[in-house]
């Protein structure tokens, strides 16, 4: 029976075993990024996905701008679901901003999580004196006019259709509903939250063990701010991806997999 | 004749060159492998400065490149095709383009993702009809949310002007029925107290419709302000004069102080004469029994400031951001069992408006409240 938390963020459980993947997508997509990484887990983990709130299918009526005018109210959802759930053991994999609300979750309800799988995280994306985040904050602005350009494609009702994927019919069928379709003023309000947001003082009192995932050029989460994260959680370890772009798991999916799968032997 | 049959029979590549739509082709990673040269022009760039050199999201703005990134290359790797989405495309001078591009992937008999092919459209002119219908909408939004509002303060606004007026018509009513039946109205005293006490709470319904039309007026934008030239003195010690009876009930002192024996200024009087009416009135009704209220007049060549100051409970942080509100309902109580609408100090707000002056109270809690209104010179 799905609950509030789990109908509010639209979650998803699949597959079997003691520990638990939760898996959490960032800016501008939805849980449907994960599905070249799952599979790969099924027989060895119970896989949790969701939707933030505003992303995908989740309960739009849910959105409060006050709460979700920082990444803490992301992460309380996030611990929502764990307890709904009864989820323990569990591997939190974050893409991009949710990295940090992942190390959020992490940092506040240690007990719950076993370790931290970050996918391109950045503490923050502005540039900050010495601190080169790779963004200047009219970049920001540019983002948000994009999203207003886009706004009549965002919220149409226009179902992409589905090239060459006749060998997965279901995919195709799910994928016509609401791939990546948000709504457009929560998308504008997310994007704000996610990049002017700035976690860089959080880093240090994550204690899980934590992975984090780094694409080789990525202009979102560059090299440079992988280093800075890796230099800033204690004991985390850092994997540099060939794969390039801020989406491993949809461009590298057998890298990204191997990379995860090493990590969660070793730990 | 000759020449239109050489264009029908133009080569593909001719074809693929010349639109007036861009295409071009690039790997996974984004790096550009084949470009036509309609795209090439738009681009201002060569050929040999771009193939196997640069990425298509080098091409777009910072926050173009972000929801590129975020967005457009998920979509593609996911779904295998893009379509309509809008990037500004800037060319080697800086010059923004607004582009719409489909995007398809193409991929190997195993599935692997070889490249993929876009179709470029220069939107210029659509992207201004998509701003404008985006500009409509948002003032629609604007406007709604307005008009909601003001709904909702109208409904409030009724919904307490019921009130209070039902409270003084069930007096009214009780005591007419007293007076029908002789029921408790055993001498001629009891009589002509309930009669008074009609007439006390007819004049408060007459006060509160008064108002109400008046800050409907105020509010309409049908009150003008009509200055004269005048002796501002003149007229602020005329008005205090009419209050000193009430004042003198209370057993309070009102002393004026002005930094001229004479002050002309340019204003219209009746609305200056309303503005001191209340707040003088709510001065004397709001102090402690022989307390003094003092009013100051003073000016420069820039402003008239009159500054009321009262010795009564003053005005709490909490009621001090309702204090110009419409039926505020303050904790603060008349002193001396009179009556407020509760619309004054928003009529009063109304008018210096209008005025195109400026009204506000500082107070410390417990050691009264001064009132400052403030005209310009015009």
């Amino acid at each position: 029976m799905k609950t509030n938390a789990t109908l509010r963020n639209n979650v998803s459980t699949e597959g079997h075993g003691d520990k638990t993947l939760l898996f959490v997508h960032g800016y501008g997509c939805d849980q449907n990024m994960w599905r070249f990484i799952t599979p790969a887990f099924r027989d060895s983990y119970r896989i949790v996905l969701m939707d933030h709130v505003g992303s995908g299918k989740s309960d739009v009526s849910a959105y409060s701008v006050e709460k979700y005018s920082s990444l803490q109210g992301y992460a309380d959802d996030i611990i929502e679901i764990c307890t709904e759930l009864s989820l323990q053991n569990v591997t939190i994999v974050g893409h991009s901003v949710s990295s940090m609300i992942a190390m959020l979750a992490a940092t506040q309800h240690p007990s719950l999580f076993e370790s931290v799988i970050m996918v391109c995280p950045s503490p923050r994306y502005i540039n900050d004196g010495d601190y080169i985040g790779g963004f200047a904050p009219c970049a920001i602005d540019e983002l948000l006019e994009s999203l207003d350009s886009n706004y009549l494609g965002w919220s149409s009702s226009i179902a992409p259709v589905i090239m060459g994927n006749a060998d997965k019919p279901e995919l195709a069928q799910e994928l016509t509903e609401s791939f990546c379709r948000n709504n457009p003023a929560i998308a504008k309000h997310f994007a704000q939250v996610t990049f002017l947001g700035d976690n860089r003082s959080d880093l240090a009192n994550l204690t899980a063990p934590t992975l984090i995932l780094q694409c080789s050029s990525d202009m979102i989460a560059p090299l440079q701010v992988g280093r800075y994260v890796h230099s800033h959680i204690a004991g985390s370890t850092l994997a540099v991806l060939q794969a390039t772009g801020h989406c491993p798991h949809l461009s590298a999916p057998s890298e990204t997999i191997a990379a995860m799968k090493k990590f969660l032997a070793e730990h | 004749m000759q020449e239109i049959e050489r264009y029908i029979n133009e080569s593909a590549e001719e074809l693929y060159n010349n639109p007036y739509c861009g295409y071009f082709t690039a790997l996974p990673d984004g790096i550009i492998v084949k470009i036509n040269d309609t795209l090439l022009q738009w681009l201002q760039r060569e050929r040999a400065e771009v193939v196997g050199i640069v990425r298509w999201q080098d091409f777009l703005t910072m926050g173009g490149k972000m929801y590129y990134e975020t967005h457009f290359a998920p979509m593609l790797q996911m779904y295998g095709v893009v379509k309509e989405i809008n990037m500004d495309v800037v060319s080697k001078t800086g010059a923004k383009i607004p582009m719409l591009i489909n995007a398809v992937q193409v991929k190997d008999s195993e599935g692997n993702v070889l490249l993929s092919r876009s179709v470029v459209i220069d939107m210029t002119e659509r992207k201004e009809y998509e701003r404008e219908l985006l500009l409509a909408k948002k003032y629609a939004e604007d406007l709604n949310e307005r008009l909601t509002e003001s709904n909702r303060q109208l409904n409030d606004l009724i919904q307490m002007a019921v009130h209070d007026l039902k409270n003084p018509l069930h007096g009214l009513r009780m005591a007419h029925e007293m007076l029908q039946s002789m029921n408790g109205v055993s001498a001629e005293a009891d009589r002509l107290g309930l009669l008074s006490g009609n007439i006390a709470a007819i004049d408060r319904m007459t006060a509160l419709i008064t108002n109400l039309l008046e800050l409907n007026e105020l509010e309409q934008g049908a009150v003008h302000s009509h200055p004269e030239v005048l002796d501002v003195r003149h007229l602020l010690e005329g008005v205090v004069q009419d209050y000193r009876l009430r004042a003198e009930a209370k057993h309070i002192t009102l002393k004026t102080s002005s930094n001229a024996d004479t002050v002309i200024w340019r204003l219209d009087s009746e609305l200056f004469e309303q503005v001191l009416d209340n707040l003088l009135s709510n001065a004397i009704k709001y102090s402690p029994l022989g307390g003094v209220v003092l009013v100051r007049l003073t000016s420069d060549s820039r402003s008239l400031r009159i500054e009321i100051q009262d010795q009564g409970a003053g005005v709490s942080p909490e009621d001090m951001k309702k204090l110009f509100g419409k039926f505020a309902r303050l904790s603060a109580r008349p002193t001396g069992g009179e009556h407020s609408t509760g619309l004054g100090l928003s009529i009063v707000k109304k008018m210096v408006e209008a005025m195109n002056g400026k009204v506000w109270c500082e107070s410390e809690e417990g050691k009264g409240a001064t009132f400052i209104v403030e005209l310009p010179q015009i």
